[in-house]
């Protein structure tokens, strides 16, 4: 339908000639027909297609004599036989689109297949009257058409606008003073073809190509859903860029995407590529299901395949056969299939250190692995004398066996030096070393004992609640029943000579001699925002207990240590401590043991199980001070192997399993409804498996870029067209169904896609041929006439004018302010960014998330900037750039007030602004209008006419005046960014300029390319 | 179809402007001439499909899922079955999530909060919600509502998008779309969030949420912030006056109109358009955010938090200015209400954030006599489970998620207020009697604004898309005659 509308705003082209059927009738049956004449069978009705010729013109359509046909008197009833039927949802046909059918069967009913499912022939190149404007192939095809329409190509644009145009195309980048000034002076014939191929070897030019494949590729530096946590796949990217600049061949280019692993031998970079299929989104949410979203993670890269290589809604055959194109659901699992055997967890499974997911790769890293091999030596050292100091221990076995049940440790009352309540609570001194809390009661509370002691090797603290006939009940707390809860126990320590030096103290184990069903000691050690529980004796409340808690290490300074504990009422209520005690020991052995290790205590020696018999021996020796000692130092090395195996960077990678996955058609799509089994296969309708292809990623990659394949090429050069015409010569990117947009140059198309392949693929040289053109060249200066007949601009007789990708025009603003830093690669950076984003949605709310970079990072490429999924950067979406959530091959282009409000107030641009005025003011020379004139061609390219000078100029004297009135709010502009300010420069001229350099970014041509 | 539409009238506009632009009128004219068409923009051609009950909906989303049985769906009778296990012809094997699948029982969990009937029509609330039972015969509870998803992420996405899978546009970007804005100086769809008492450490929300999908950018939501400036980038640089951008944007408009008379693309004027109305976004969101006017009674009857910037209260105030200035779709996000650990803590302080406010909304609409033509939506993505998560007393019980039936309540525009919708088994796990899909509600609710949810669609590829997806009927009872 679209199609009709942009075809029928041109001129009577179409009446000329015989109907096209693919073009004119094609979309017609498919957009009203196919729905339940197509090719869903459980949908069909009436057992007719109208997608397959032989069905059609048996039932349907009588060849040269519309009146008699079905389809005819159907279309054109007027009682309740009139298709399509008038309930909800059905379009009717207009009056238009019937006369077209009808001719078309008058005329014979030529049928065609669907024009995308049958391999491009390169076609004859076309003749023109004008010979003298086509520079080559390219333009031949578009000008036979234009002169068909009665149109005439536009001029050539100025060197200035070419030259502009190249580089934003090509790099992403405004072309420098010098590179300007040097292909102004170039006057030779070749001037135009080098400046051409600078610009392809530019590294940059794999910077620009990269953000097109990275939206494609759904790339973000998160794994998405609500929790969204953070993942690494830099290398991935940095590969991207790699293989443009390369001018890796897009065969190989889709081989290692989408099968490296598989090739024999494959290389690193080859790896890090099938970092591909790994870049959709994980559900990581707690409670999801790990089943549902293996396939969905597989459905993504499905459809993904499908858009990206394909150009078909691959994804609508997902829960029925495709209602418009002839891709079944058996097709659909077959291609699951594919991907169904990669060793992974539909919910993601443990993170890496880095928070990739398995199939995970570490990166080379030379200087951690050292430092890593140092720090294994130790350990390996530290658990052989482990080992035998237990064997050194384990004599002593027995007769601590036979004491142990009977042990009491030895402890040490401690004695508050101060003792504070948050709430003001009172704690009075009892004769015992206890204290017993009185006066205000608030519902929570936290108090603060500070207390010192001189004993070394201390293993453990205990606090003690003791029961009182003064609280509630005559029980321990001051809650209801005398009950107390404890929420928290916090330790701090300093060496006695130096109290204020305070650290805090690892306690790593709670027991207590009696605990509530609904205690989680642990919890007092590890409090959770959300979980006030902790200790509590309920209902043994008349009872004293206790509870221990061990440090990690052995502690106690020799000296003296002051310790700091807190300990928690938050419970609520007023569940707070009634009278209590704290003591320290350096007993061995001081905790309550747990009700197994009593038990095997309790049973004789040669009765006990090889479970209890361990768990003794783990027990007696973890607590040997000789012992503990090592261990210690084991923890720490540890500790040190894992911080460094955190840092050594990793990506995620595809893999294969030995044995492959099941695979079945899933009934309505849903994951848990199994029907038939299948096994991989390419859809039924496009040509096969290549013979000697494997049935796994890699066969399928072949048969992606096997020559017959009729899509990939198609597909792939229309979105290298759509990058320098801002439209595809098939303007539905994503769908070369019979539901997407014929091609508006089929001939062309076809011309393109047989001369990427003949050339094995060459992105570079088909670009190249694109932007030699002549039709490349022209000026986007529109006529009236050009406008009336051709507002879209899809016959090509003048240069295409649009709006800059987001990336681009931020990398543009940076590189005229000279503060573009040209360092690629590596691990993305944070640029400025208004506070609060992520901290507004994220799920904690009083931590600073957003981290801003500093230096050099501020002004890299946008390309490098973090991509948090669910808050993407606002500087870039609100261009239109996509979420990366999922593929997307031709991003909107949208003109919003929020994009004014991002160029001119975004500290990015402000800082950009102020520093392109520095640049004006030193580099512009003496006058206002030279200076104009210098940060004009900058963002521009050409020089001003002299009436944009007397624009600018006007309006920086009017601001200008007003900041030599307003100093203060010079200084204040002038602070904007971190970039460094010339203070040698007059300020309140360098603030006006500042606001003039604002308007230039702000311009609609700067933030154009045309 | 509609693009297709759409795209034919804003060619037609710009016709006429190069038609216009031959006899002479000046370029600053006929860029505020397309203005009436690029910012302010009309509802598309054919819509509003019927005459509307409702110009605009207010949509209170309470994320992370109020508990139906605590709330509004009374089960007095399982009291008596305390702590029993939840009968298999009951739970009947269907998917839990991965929280609670892996218990060794599922232990019921009566609620501990006490249930009135309130206002004419008899209306169950639970004692958490005395605010919203005063309204009682403003409202219609639905009790019967039932999704898809288990999971917040795809249930919220399946509720606001028609499918769980991320892509397509949101509500307010659909109707944003269809019927256009009215106001040139306000965004047609605005977001703002708030955090509950209720549970802190929530789960967290998304730009997708408000994201537009395959609709053009310009139809996404616009989020109002309570910190810096309410609009991202609104407030000018420090350093620059008014009078200093002013200066600004004249240079940039005159500048831009050359370019214009050169290149005569249509894209230039648009952008001209947009300068201005970024201009005017710069005085108009201020005056809405400022509540320093709002009289002292009104605030009160909001509550205590009225004052709090970013609280659910000053939100649901900013909501009634917002619709007062004619903004088409106003979202609010109160989060805190995923309470897994605890109902009996977490619950009733996230009540008195939320209950409050929302019943002072509809009041507060209804005095200015707005209430007739706003429809406002009360409700989360999916409901809780009768079944105990963790520890079980009855004092103390969490409950997991539960998409096979939630309670939420809708008012205004179009909808008969004063009834209850829909019946639950005796353990408010399975629906019993008028099941509500999440896509029948929202087909509803486009029928208020006049919109019939078949005919609003947006062809991508190939394939006519729409809020309901494929699914979707009329609510009767809920409407209005």
């Amino acid at each position: 339908m679209q199609a009709l509308f942009l075809l029928g705003l041109l001129s009577a082209y179409a009446h000329a000639q015989t109907i096209d059927f693919n073009r004119e009738i094609r979309p017609i049956l498919s957009d009203r027909c196919f729905t339940c004449h197509g090719p869903d069978a459980a949908e069909r009705k009436a057992n007719l297609r109208l997608d397959l010729e032989s069905d059609a013109k048996r039932k349907a359509i009588l060849p040269g004599n519309a009146t008699s046909s079905p389809l005819y008197q159907r279309i054109t009833a007027t009682n309740a036989l009139r298709m399509p039927p008038a309930y909800a949802g059905h379009k009717k046909l207009a009056d238009r689109e019937i006369a077209l059918i009808e001719r078309w069967i008058r005329e014979g009913a030529k049928w065609q297949s669907h024009w995308a499912f049958t391999s491009p022939q390169k076609p004859a190149i076309p003749t023109t009257r004008n010979t003298a404007w086509p520079r080559n192939n390219i333009d031949r095809f578009l000008l036979a058409r234009l002169e068909k329409e009665g149109l005439a190509p536009s001029p050539e644009a100025s060197k200035e606008t070419l030259i502009r145009r190249l580089s934003l195309d090509i790099t992403g980048l405004p072309p420098t003073p010098a590179e300007l000034a040097a292909f102004l002076a170039d006057k030779s014939p070749a001037a135009y073809e080098n400046l051409v191929d600078r610009l392809f070897a530019s590294p940059h030019y794999g910077e620009r190509m990269a953000v097109d494949w990275l939206d494609a590729a759904r790339y973000a530096d998160t794994h998405g859903y609500q929790v969204d946590p953070e993942k690494e796949m830099w290398a991935w990217r940095d590969w991207v860029v790699n293989a443009f600049n390369r001018n890796q061949t897009f065969d190989q280019f889709t081989i290692d995407q989408m099968a490296g692993d598989l090739l024999p031998n494959p290389t690193l970079d080859q790896r890090i590529a099938t970092g591909f299929h790994r870049n959709h989104r994980v559900n990581t949410e707690a409670g999801s299901i790990a089943a549902e979203f293996h396939v969905e993670n597989i459905v993504d890269r499905i459809s993904t395949v499908g858009t990206v290589w394909l150009g078909l809604t691959v994804g609508c055959s997902r829960c029925h056969d495709h209602k418009f194109d002839p891709l079944t659901m058996r097709d659909f699992y077959s291609l699951f299939a594919f991907f169904n055997n990669v060793p992974e967890v539909g919910t993601g499974g443990p993170r890496d250190g880095r928070g990739n997911l398995q199939p995970v790769m570490k990166l080379p890293a030379p200087e951690l692995e050292a430092q890593l091999a140092a720090v294994q030596y130790k350990l390996t050292a530290a658990r052989s004398e482990l080992k035998s100091i237990e064997t050194r221990l384990a004599p002593a076995q027995t007769a601590w066996e036979s004491k142990a049940l009977a042990h009491q440790p030895r402890w040490h009352t401690l004695e508050a030096r101060d003792l504070k309540s948050r709430e003001g609570v009172l704690f009075e001194k009892q004769n015992d070393g206890s204290y017993f809390a009185s006066g205000p009661k608030p519902d929570r509370d936290v108090i603060t004992v500070t207390a010192q002691t001189h004993l070394r090797d201390i293993t453990a603290f205990r606090l003690e609640l003791i029961p009182d006939p003064r609280l509630p009940a005559g029980g321990s707390g001051r809650g209801p029943n005398g009950r107390a809860v404890i929420t928290l126990f916090e330790a701090q320590q300093a060496r006695l000579a130096e109290p204020s030096k305070l650290r805090p103290l690892d306690l790593a184990t709670a027991t207590a001699s009696y605990a509530s069903p609904e205690s989680v000691l642990i919890r007092v050690l590890r409090p959770m925002q959300q979980l006030t529980r902790g200790w509590s004796v309920e209902p043994e409340l008349d009872k004293p207990h206790s509870l221990v808690l061990e440090p990690r290490q052995l502690t106690g300074y020799a000296g003296g240590t002051a310790f700091t504990f807190k300990i928690g009422n938050e419970y609520g209520a007023a569940h707070l401590l009634g009278r209590f005690r704290l003591s320290v020991t350096d007993d061995p052995y001081p905790d309550f043991p747990s009700e197994d290790v009593t038990a095997a205590l309790r049973t004789a020696p040669a009765a006990r199980t090889p479970e209890e018999q361990t768990l003794l021996r783990r027990y007696y020796l973890q607590r040997q001070p000789e012992r503990r000692v090592i261990n210690d130092t084991i923890t720490r090395l540890n500790t040190q192997r894992t911080a460094i195996e955190n840092k050594i960077p990793s990506t995620m990678i595809m893999k294969e399993m030995g044995v492959p996955r099941d695979t079945f058609v899933l009934t309505r799509g849903a994951y848990e409804k199994r029907a038939e089994k299948v096994t991989a296969a390419t859809p039924a309708f496009l040509p096969p498996l290549p013979t000697d292809a494997p049935k796994n990623r890699l066969g399928l990659a072949q048969w992606l870029v096997s020559p017959s394949n009729p899509l990939t090429a198609r597909v792939m050069v229309n979105r290298l067209w759509q990058m320098y015409f801002g439209n595809g010569l098939v303007r539905t990117a994503e769908d070369f169904g019979s539901q997407g947009i014929p091609p508006t140059h089929p001939e062309l198309l076809d011309y393109l896609a047989t001369e990427f392949v003949r050339s094995g693929w060459d992105r570079k040289a088909l670009q190249k041929q694109i932007v030699m053109s002549a039709a490349y060249r022209q000026s986007a200066k529109a006529t009236p006439e050009l406008l009336e007949k051709d507002p879209e601009n899809l016959l090509l007789a003048r240069g295409a004018r649009f709006r800059l990708p987001a990336e681009t025009i931020r990398d543009q603003a940076l590189a005229v302010a000279g503060l573009l830093q040209p360092k690629m690669g590596g691990p993305p950076v944070k640029p400025y960014q208004p506070d609060g984003l992520w901290e507004q949605l994220s799920v904690i709310d009083d931590r600073k998330l957003y981290i801003r970079s500093t230096g050099d990072d501020l002004w890299r490429r946008s390309l490098y900037t973090y991509w948090k999924r669910t808050v993407p950067p606002p500087s870039m979406t609100t261009f239109d750039a996509p979420t990366r959530e999922f593929c997307v091959v031709k991003r909107t282009r949208s003109s919003t007030p929020l994009q004014a409000l991002a160029l001119l107030n975004d500290e990015t641009y402000v800082e950009a602004a102020r520093v392109l005025a520095q640049r004006m003011l030193r580099e512009g020379g003496p006058t206002p209008s030279a200076r104009i004139a210098h940060g004009f061609r900058l963002a521009t390219s050409r020089t001003p006419s002299t009436a944009e000078i007397a624009v600018l100029s006007a309006g920086l004297e009017r601001r200008l005046a007003a900041y030599k009135q307003d100093s203060a709010a010079v200084t204040q502009l002038l602070a904007a960014g971190e970039a460094p300010r010339d203070a040698s420069l007059p300020q309140p001229e360098l603030a006006a300029y500042t606001t003039l350099a604002a308007v230039i970014l702000n311009l609609d041509e700067v933030v154009t390319r045309q | 179809m509609n693009s297709i539409l759409k795209q034919t009238a804003a060619l037609a506009t710009r016709r006429h402007f190069f038609s216009r632009m031959a006899t002479g009128i000046g370029i600053p004219a006929l860029a505020s001439l397309l203005n009436a068409n690029t910012v302010a923009h009309p509802p598309l051609p054919g819509f509003p499909h019927h005459a509307p009950k409702a110009k605009r909906i207010i949509y209170l989303h309470q994320s992370g899922a109020p508990s139906q049985m605590d709330l509004f769906d009374p089960k007095p009778q399982l009291k008596s079955r305390f702590a029993e296990d939840l009968p298999d012809s009951i739970r009947k094997g269907q998917r839990l999530t991965g929280m609670t699948s892996g218990q060794k029982s599922f232990p019921v969990a009566p609620s501990k909060f006490t249930f009135a009937q309130h206002g004419q029509s008899g209306t169950w609330f639970s004692e958490l919600l005395p605010h919203t039972a005063s309204i009682a015969d403003k409202i219609t509870v639905i009790r019967s509502m039932f999704t898809e998803a288990i999971n917040h992420d795809p249930a919220i996405t399946f509720i606001q998008t028609g499918s769980q899978i991320a892509g397509r546009p949101c509500f307010g970007s659909w109707v944003s779309y269809g019927l256009g804005s009215e106001n040139q100086d306000l965004p047609a769809f605005v977001v703002m969030i708030s955090r509950g008492r209720g549970r802190r450490v929530d789960q967290p929300l998304y730009d997708r949420l408000w994201g537009s999908g395959f609709l053009p950018s310009r139809y996404q939501g616009v989020k109002f912030r309570s910190d810096g400036d309410p609009v991202l980038f609104l407030s000018n640089p420090n350093g620059v006056s008014q009078q200093v951008r002013r200066s600004m944007l004249d240079d940039i408009a005159r500048v831009n109109e050359i370019n214009l008379k050169e290149f005569a693309d249509p894209e230039i004027a648009t952008r001209i358009a947009q300068y201005e109305m970024a201009y005017r976004m710069q005085t108009s969101v201020p005056e809405l955010t400022d509540l320093s006017k709002e009289p002292e009674s009104v605030l009160k009857m909001y509550g205590p938090d009225a004052r709090t910037p970013g609280s659910y209260a000053s939100n649901c105030i900013l909501a009634r200015r917002l619709a007062e200035r004619g903004v088409r779709f106003i979202q609010l996000y109160h989060m805190g209400w995923d309470h897994h650990e605890s109902v009996p803590r977490q619950l009733p302080p996230q009540c008195q954030d939320a209950d409050q406010p929302s019943a002072a909304l509809i009041k507060d609409l209804e005095q200015r006599g707005m209430l007739e033509e706003t429809l406002v939506i009360w409700g989360g993505e999916f409901g809780r489970t009768v079944y105990c998560q963790g520890t079980l007393t009855p004092d103390q019980y969490g409950r997991d998620h539960h998409p096979r039936c939630y309670s939420l309540w809708v008012a205004g525009g179009g909808i008969k207020g004063g009834q209850s919708i829909g019946e639950t088994d005796d353990y408010s796990y399975n629906i019993v009697a008028d099941p509500i899909h999440v896509h029948d509600l929202n087909a509803t609710m486009l029928h208020c604004l006049g919109v019939d949810h078949l005919r609003l669609t947006y062809r991508y590829q190939g394939r006519d898309f729409r809020l309901t997806d494929v699914g979707g009927s009329l609510i009767r009872r809920l409407l209005k005659a």
